[in-house]
């Protein structure tokens, strides 16, 4: 089993919310999370998700789980 | 759950254990007084050291004293050194008493003002946890002592020192100290899921 605070996963909501030119703020509101824990998923501070988040997530933005999270591969 | 009526009942239980806090400070203080100025001393002895072992009270033939029984002596004026004795006979098991509660109250007005699962209760459940393994048996040491100077005095031919020891104190001991584990546990649990979105 790895570490548990090791990883290579981002969140990719910057981009998402950019391209559907819409504001955390907002987000928070359609999904009802609230805007710190919104925002340290944003920022890659958080330590897990949630599935019922995700889906509430990719629901609002209308995207799949795969374009809110990606895996670094780093060499 | 109803946050407010969980508050409400730790609002009580705080309550409760102060007012039963401050009266237990109040009789000990009331009891030291009197200890001070020589008041009448009572103690138990076994009917053995009262009476010996042959002699013993007139009973009808068939009639024996029970194994447990106790002869309560009673000293209306002590010496400076008897009321010195006596009180060893219910200090220390007021103190750990004392000291019982006032962890607990500790633990409930934590619990009240804020995380009840905060740092500060677990180390507060593991104090009393010790404080109850180690201070059971000492309080009965310390009472055991106390029973046999007291009985030096009154007995001619010198007493026995046999304390009572029971299980009592150290089995509540290790409970509380089982608990104050199972509540670290779920804080760690909690911890990793604080950060769980």
């Amino acid at each position: 089993m790895p570490p548990p605070d090791k990883h290579n996963v981002v969140v990719t909501l910057d981009r998402l919310l950019e391209a559907r030119d819409m504001t955390l703020t907002e987000l928070a509101d359609r999904v009802g999370l609230t805007l710190a824990n919104l925002s340290v998923l944003k920022n890659g501070r958080a330590r897990a998700i949630r599935f019922s988040t995700l889906s509430a997530i990719c629901e609002a933005l209308a995207c799949q789980p795969g374009d809110v999270l990606q895996v670094r591969n780093d060499a | 759950m109803n946050t407010s009526a969980g508050r409400g009942w730790l609002n009580a239980a705080a309550t409760v254990l102060g007012i039963g806090l401050a009266l237990l400070l109040a009789a000990t203080a009331v009891m030291a007084v009197q200890a001070a100025r020589g008041a009448p001393v009572s103690f138990p002895l076994s009917p053995e050291a009262a009476f010996g072992t042959e002699a013993g009270p007139t009973l009808l033939p068939g009639v024996e004293l029970a194994r447990d029984a106790t002869v309560t002596v009673r000293l209306p004026d002590p010496a400076a050194a008897q009321s010195a004795w006596s009180v060893l006979l219910w200090l220390p098991s007021t103190l750990l008493a004392g000291a019982a509660v006032t962890l607990v109250l500790l633990a409930v007005v934590r619990a009240r003002r804020g995380d009840p699962f905060g740092g500060g209760v677990v180390t507060i459940m593991r104090t009393l946890g010790v404080v109850l393994l180690v201070g059971g048996p000492l309080v009965q040491l310390l009472t055991g002592v106390g029973s046999y100077r007291l009985a030096g005095t009154v007995l001619g031919r010198g007493a026995d020192f046999a304390p009572a020891f029971t299980l009592d104190g150290p089995i509540v001991g290790v409970c509380v100290l089982a608990l104050a584990e199972v509540i670290r546990h779920g804080q760690r649990l909690r911890e990793e899921l604080d950060e769980v979105i």
